[in-house]
């Protein structure tokens, strides 16, 4: 904690949280490391079904024009008819396919996860790399802002831009990920601090390169795999929160997605049961999937930093 | 100890600012004039001159933020056009709705949370620790509406042990005690959805840390001057655990709302995922604003509670060590 | 002459960890007297903590005592239920540890910590408990005990959280005080006080003392027998003059010429070569046969061969080695 450099008050539970990982063993060896971890990662069970889920996931999300050409917004059939070999997840209230909805579905909770992640590991690493490189000031200031996006509530913050500013994906991938950097931010600090300290970067200073060479070719490959890890925690929160929003109607209406399947079915609860429990089991086992991997992904990387996690 | 509380009152100041500034940032960032954003979309010309003159918004940019600060320095965060009343009465009346749901399910979740995570930490890697392991993984990724569906499916309809939707059955007309009871029953469904979802996070962190704790020396140095097992598991390693829990119960409580308001949607339960949801169709927006901001708030002081009640658990913290 | 107070026999306590099984203990025996202070000595690893925590019933998953017998003033403590070991720990065996802070709860006062003890080996009301806890700190040294009781152990230095431990154990007046490396993490200053303190307790109280600990000059001091470490096994048995007087064992000769304190005339300070071997796979026959000087000097074959048993040469001497057969 010596190097964290912010005296005031007791260290909280997440800045102890986030100063382990990148510390220790920022100069191992990748290619041993990658290694290493695979076979751990084998080992586990738990982790080879969040792999097993991930994967079923991304076929379904990738091969939807495979699986169910057609339209889901098209009439397939009669409006509520239940299961059967026509219909294996049966019809909705205007006749559309379930099933149809359900994979083309796949895609849109993918989209939204892994674009959340994305958009979010750049801006963690980012603002905690620029945080933790240029220090003093600088790094105040951006560690308030962490503060600042870890107090707001993700829901309610997603939910009011997109009521003010239209339904839309691309609206909600960038408010979720604007939320969702904290953590990413303060792993990238305490890596690029602890890996700041060793000689090698000393040494490279003396050589008089520049603080952005080092930034580029030193810190960043040593921190960039927890990092990596955590992102990948943030898949399934986001693809929860998207399901939640379209439930409450302020998803994107040109997408199909689970969420505003399951909206629609909140009316035909009585009358059609099928409505409501396919498009949520697959919420369940899509977001059960990618959280099983990212927690196998942190057990290795970040093996301090686990939490729960908000998920929507 | 005073000392302390100050400053985590001026810690959390900047915070509270920072929350003000986003939603002042989102209201006039939003497509189309920020009377719409700031007093809803279908109000009359009166009315939006009114909102206009009262958030400044004729005056300039710059000095528009500072009128926006200092209404909500007075505590109004808006004017409902439909309701006809400031945004924050409208709330304060459906938050009882709200916190009846919500605070016995977080007792209950805490309960079942601490005293099974503890169990599992106890019993690593029983047959109870992996239910419960199992358990807490899906209960991370179902999504509480859905689940609230399914409870509605199953227990209410199906079986019709409970009723469907509603706060009481109106037209049964009960009164006094078989009033409350009705409450009570039409309780039962939204509380077990929300407890599902409130169990894992708690549940997950109390094992973790009572894991870490059983390794720490002072319980083999308890164990050496004769205290059992048990007595161990809750007068030593519990207590040490504490920390944590508190923490991811205070960080979870705008979690906690977001289900809570799913929940009520299913359910039909008027608080304030009604209110919500009306206001959204309605495009209200000064209730949904009112909302994030009081929500934000909310979120801040919950943290420092539980920066204070760590220093009631913690005597290092206490000490300021 | 009467039983002594507690008696190991063929003690093994292994670790069955995923690299195979770990013998930490492999055939540990030796006996302690009513008011007898004996020295486990041994470098770390050699197994004197684990011996001792076995002898406290205080072995966890994923360790486990798999032969062996240690009976304590009548009792068989191997294989007795939990409810007879709460029973026995703290009043009859109590133990102090290495790391004194880290060995008191954070979050529970010195105080209470102490009642803990007194409630379990006393039969002292509340508030009979909160005097005596009082009249102990005084007792083991502390100043103002009347405040220090209230503390808690962040508040405590080392020197003072490892009297407070002492004090925890004197709580219930024991027969034997298990002192694993005590004073190793203190500083020097501290370590003399501690080491009086404990020294006169024990003849105050007549207690029994385990003294487990890799320092001969602690041992030196205070102890009455010592029993050296090697392995898992007890190497060397025997009183503390024989043991510097006239050791028998290489090991326990190394271990005395690379003690600092040796190098008194102008001889150079000896190491052992080679390293504790790692009790996964010993080496058939003496296991401190690789690192074994006399072994080459005296051409020996069996030590490779076959393990050596405890011979005595000497009355109250005993000794594993094939150079004493």
């Amino acid at each position: 904690m010596a190097l964290e450099g912010r005296a005031a008050g007791p260290v909280t539970l997440r800045e102890r949280a986030a100063s382990g990982p990148g510390r220790g063993r920022p100069g191992r060896s990748s290619a041993r490391a990658a290694r290493g971890s695979w076979r751990r990662f084998a080992s586990n069970p738990v982790a080879v079904v969040g792999l097993v889920l991930t994967v079923l996931f991304v076929l379904v999300a990738a091969l939807t024009s495979v699986i169910a050409p057609t339209d889901p917004f098209s009439f397939a059939g009669t409006p509520f008819e239940p299961p059967s070999a026509k219909h294996w997840l049966g019809t909705d209230d205007l006749g559309r396919d379930v099933l149809a909805g359900v994979v083309h579905g796949a895609r849109t909770s993918l989209l939204v996860g892994v674009a959340v992640a994305g958009a979010s590991l750049v801006i963690g690493t980012v603002v905690g790399g620029v945080a933790g490189f240029a220090g003093g000031k600088v790094d105040d200031l951006l560690m308030r802002l962490t503060e600042l996006s870890q107090v707001l509530p993700r829901f309610f913050l997603a939910l009011t831009v997109v009521a003010l500013f239209g339904p839309g994906l691309t609206n909600m991938v960038l408010v979720l990920a604007l939320t969702s950097w904290e953590l990413t931010a303060r792993v990238a600090r305490s890596g690029v601090l602890a890996v700041k300290e060793l000689e090698y970067v000393t040494a490279a200073e003396a050589l008089g390169s520049s603080p952005g060479r080092n930034l580029r070719t030193h810190v960043l490959p040593n921190t960039i795999a927890p990092v990596v890890a955590l992102a990948s925690l943030q898949v399934g929160g986001a693809i929860l929160i998207e399901a939640s929003l379209s439930f409450l109607g302020l998803g994107d209406p040109n997408v199909i997605s689970w969420g505003y399947m399951l909206n629609n079915a909140q009316s035909f609860v009585r009358r059609a049961w099928w409505m409501s429990v396919f498009p949520g089991l697959a919420i369940a086992v899509a977001v059960l999937g990618v959280n099983l991997l990212g927690d196998a992904l942190n057990d290795f990387w970040n093996p301090r930093s686990r939490s729960g996690g908000e998920s929507g | 100890m005073v000392r302390y509380t100050v400053r985590r009152l001026l810690q959390a100041v900047p915070l509270v600012f920072g929350a003000a500034v986003v939603t002042w940032i989102l209201i006039h960032a939003a497509p189309g004039d920020p009377i719409v954003a700031l007093a809803g979309e279908d109000g009359d010309a009166g009315y939006y001159a009114m909102m206009r003159e009262r958030f400044g918004l004729d005056r300039p940019l710059h000095e528009q933020l500072f009128v926006y600060l200092g209404r909500l320095a007075q505590g109004d965060l808006g004017f409902s056009y439909r309701q006809n009343r400031s945004a924050v009465s409208v709330i304060l009346d459906q938050l009882p709705a709200t916190l009846l749901l919500m605070v016995p399910a977080l007792a209950v979740a805490s309960v079942i949370g601490i005293s099974v995570g503890t169990l599992a930490a106890a019993r690593k890697n029983s047959a109870l620790d992996n239910t419960a392991r199992t358990a807490t993984l899906l209960g991370h990724a179902v999504p509480v509406f859905w689940l609230s569906q399914v409870l509605l499916l199953l227990f209410a309809l199906r079986f019709d042990w409970f009723p469907v939707q509603g706060r009481s059955d109106a037209r049964a007309g009960y009164e006094g005690f078989r009033a409350l009871l009705d409450v009570g029953h039409h309780m039962v469904l939204p509380i077990a959805a929300l407890v599902t979802v409130y169990v894992p996070p708690i549940m997950r962190v109390t094992r973790a840390a009572v894991i870490e704790n059983l390794d720490e020396m002072y319980i083999r140095a308890a164990r050496a001057r004769g205290q059992s097992r048990r007595r161990v598991l809750i007068r030593h390693a519990l207590p040490n655990a504490m920390l944590p829990i508190v923490t991811v119960i205070g960080s979870q409580i705008g979690f906690m709302f977001a289900g809570s308001v799913l929940v009520e949607t299913v359910f039909a339960w008027p608080g304030l995922g009604r209110l919500l949801l009306s206001a959204i169709l309605a495009r209200d927006f000064a209730i949904i604003t009112a909302m994030l901001l009081m929500l934000s708030v909310t979120i801040i002081l919950m943290n420092l509670i539980t920066d204070l009640v760590y220093s009631l658990l913690d005597p290092r913290v206490r000490h300021g060590t | 002459m009467t039983e002594p107070l507690l008696t190991v026999e063929g003690l093994r306590t292994h670790f069955f960890v995923d690299a195979g099984v770990v013998k930490a203990v492999d055939g540990v025996s030796f006996e302690i007297r009513r008011g007898e202070v004996v020295g486990l000595v041994g470098e770390s690893g050699c197994g004197k903590t684990v011996t001792s925590l076995s002898i406290a019933g205080l072995i966890e998953p994923p360790a486990r005592i798999v032969e062996g017998s240690v009976r304590f003033d009548g009792t068989e403590l191997v294989g007795a239920p939990e409810r007879v070991l709460n029973s026995v720990r703290g009043p009859r065996i109590a133990m102090i540890f290495q790391q004194p802070r880290a060995s008191l709860d954070p979050v529970m006062s010195v105080g209470r910590q102490i009642g803990q003890a007194l409630k379990s080996g006393t039969a002292l009301d509340r508030s009979a408990r909160r005097r005596r806890a009082v009249e102990l700190l005084d007792r083991v040294g502390i100043s103002d005990p009347d405040r220090r009781v209230r503390e808690y152990p962040h508040q405590l230095s080392g020197g003072m959280a490892q009297r407070v431990m002492i004090a925890i154990a004197l709580a219930g007046e024991p027969d034997l005080l298990i002192a694993d490396e005590p004073t190793t993490a203190l500083d020097v200053t501290v370590q003399a006080q501690i080491l009086e303190l404990l020294q006169e307790l024990q003849t105050a109280n007549d207690m029994a003392v385990i003294l487990v600990t890799h320092d001969l000059g602690v041992v030196a001091e205070i102890a009455d027998r010592a029993a050296v470490m090697y392995a898992g096994r007890i190497v060397e048995e025997c009183s503390v003059s024989e043991l510097y007087d006239a050791p028998l064992h290489p090991y326990t000769v190394g271990l005395m010429e690379s003690r600092p304190a040796a190098s008194h005339s102008k001889s150079r300070l000896r190491v052992i070569p080679g390293s504790v071997p790692v009790p996964v796979d010993l080496p058939v026959g003496c296991s401190f046969a690789p690192r074994c000087d006399a072994r080459a000097a005296n051409n020996l074959t069996v030590c490779t061969e076959q393990a050596p048993q405890p011979v005595s040469p000497r009355d109250g001497h005993r000794v594993r080695c094939w150079l004493h057969e």
